[in-house]
């Protein structure tokens, strides 16, 4: 195997795609965790289930601009529904429980959508070209621009709502400690509820780019997402949006470049694991965290 | 004349399994007065405190502020209606800086809809967070974290944060405890001039000889109930309220 520059760059863009995709996962789990200090892995259902209504409503208008709509708006109702019925009720239990509750809505939300869609993998072909750019001896494809652009640009605009915003302001009051800002005379319910559609809309969102950039959707694509946006949180620190995105990055890059080069060693995914593993015992705080 | 009764709790009880942490309390409050309420540890005052403001739902009782009935209600819509609190345990928005954590109170009813892209107003927010960081005295700190300021400093925060959201009484929680000579003279003087001001505030305190200096009248509250009310000289002689904080025997 011959290291050039242009091997690297496509093995960057690969692990760019893939940071993506955790970022936007992870985003919607850091602000829930920090605002609930519940563990959401039922979060990745509500990217399965952004997928599915993306592709349901593609096919129904043949418009991926509508489509992406209603995957957000999907994932949006999802995601304030289990907030609402499952995690709001369970704030004064001790916090293994809203986990297992989560776990159990995980596994719930795939078997119903396999149940209702089918186990197989489906098609999600759209009209969007299909075209792959090459550029000295790089190939990009346009999902995959597509896919970076979104949510990258909805990342950031998460990140300027939480510090250019009033509402950003109110939830970083929440994330700190919620009874207080209750006692501020702050509606606390609405301002999770707001936290909740911006997190699973980003999500169901992302789950639709996914569908695009690898042209299927599966009933189970979100076991792998679920357990990787565990090991973001944990590098970027549990709560902090901007460690989730660099977190994100790190994971996807890393991951893509270890591919590359130690497939034959260690399997993708098990990178991941290890790092968290390792950053648990001595970093529990994440890479950017400050020990308490 | 007559005086108008602000806050009013009738058979007010908490019971946590077999702990009756309050048990069937009556305290009226009037509309302008320092009220103190002292009593041992233990005696139910931070439970009495989380009742009022809504942290706690009562086992039974009413609640009754402004002729309203008051309990059961979530603890936004009770500070919404003027009832501003303070913790016992200083509680600062740690990673906020001092000046974001008033402001962030100030704004409370402008986070949903439209106006929470809004940028915040000068005269409705920014000017009144300064306002009120200078009646506090921490003009000076407004830019620093929070988490960095030493605890006197933080009661006087936590203080201008209940200021922020207007409200008609300020429930102090032991606003004294763990400070140094200096800082509680700060603190009281600060409560003074509140008070001069017209506010009616209800002061929890475990410091009786401060609570007794303050308070226009005071109740004693012990293992969950009152036993005496009056005037603070008063309230610090009767036998019971001795008995209750040294022990039967003590009384002479």
């Amino acid at each position: 195997m011959e290291i050039t520059a242009a091997f690297l760059a496509q093995e960057l863009i690969t692990g760019l795609t893939l940071g993506a995709v955790y970022i936007a996962i992870a985003l919607g789990l850091t602000i829930v965790y920090g605002i609930l200090e519940i563990l959401h892995i039922a979060h990745a259902g509500v990217y399965v289930v952004g997928a599915y209504v993306g592709l349901v409503s593609y096919v129904a208008t043949h418009s991926v601009l509508l489509a992406f709509l209603a995957a957000a708006a999907g994932s949006a109702l999802v995601g304030v529904v289990i907030e609402r019925l499952f995690y709001l009720p369970m704030l004064d239990k001790p916090r293994h429980i809203p986990l297992m509750i989560s776990i159990a809505l995980f596994i719930l939300i795939e078997e119903m959508v396999a149940n209702t869609a089918g186990h197989y993998p489906k098609a999600f072909q759209t009209s969007l070209p299909s075209s792959v750019y090459s550029c000295c001896g790089v190939l990009i494809s346009f999902q995959q621009i597509l896919l970076m652009a979104l949510v990258y640009a909805l990342s950031l605009a998460i990140w300027l709502i939480f510090e250019k915003t009033r509402l950003g302001l109110a939830s970083k009051a929440l994330i700190q400690d919620l009874e207080v800002a209750e006692a501020m005379g702050i509606e606390t319910n609405k301002i999770v509820d707001l936290n909740f559609i911006l997190g699973s809309a980003l999500a169901g969102i992302a789950g639709m780019l996914v569908g695009i950039y690898y042209g299927k959707i599966s009933p189970h694509m979100g076991d792998v997402v679920a357990y990787e946006s565990l090991v973001v949180i944990v590098l970027g620190g549990f709560g902090s949006i901007v460690g989730a995105v660099v977190g994100g990055l790190i994971l996807g890059v890393a991951e893509a470049f270890l591919a590359a080069f130690f497939s034959n060693i260690l399997p993708r995914d098990a990178f991941a694991f290890i790092v968290m593993i390792v950053l648990l015992i001595f970093r529990p705080q994440g890479l950017f965290g400050r020990a308490e | 004349m007559e005086r108008e009764v602000i806050l009013e709790t009738k058979d007010l009880a908490k019971h946590f399994g077999g702990v009756r942490a309050v048990d069937g309390v009556d305290i009226k409050v009037y509309r302008g007065e320092l009220l103190g309420i002292i009593g041992p540890n233990g005696a139910g005052k931070t439970t009495f405190f989380n009742l009022v403001t809504g942290f706690l739902k009562p086992t039974r009782g009413k609640i009754i502020y402004e002729g309203r009935e008051i309990q059961g209600l979530p603890p936004y819509r009770i500070a919404r209606m003027g009832i501003a609190r303070t913790f016992q345990i200083v509680r600062p928005l740690k990673n906020l800086t001092v000046f974001e954590n008033v402001l962030t109170a100030c704004g409370y009813r402008d986070y949903w809809g439209f106006s929470f892209v809004k940028p915040w107003d000068r005269e409705d927010y920014l000017d009144k967070a300064e306002r009120l960081l200078r009646e506090v005295g921490l003009e000076d700190y407004a830019y620093k974290q929070a988490g960095t300021l030493p605890l006197g400093h933080l009661r006087r925060l936590e203080i201008a944060r209940a200021l922020a959201i207007d409200p008609k009484i300020l429930l102090l929680d032991e606003s004294m405890s763990g400070m140094s000579v200096e800082e509680i003279e700060e603190i009281k003087a600060l409560i003074r001039r509140l008070r001069g001001k017209g506010l009616t505030i209800l002061l929890v305190e475990h410091n009786v000889p401060v609570a007794v200096e303050l308070s226009d009248r005071m109740y004693v509250l012990n293992f969950g109930r009152i036993i005496a009310e009056g005037k603070p000289e008063e309230v610090v002689r009767n036998k019971s309220v001795i008995e209750a904080y040294l022990g039967a025997g003590y009384a002479a």
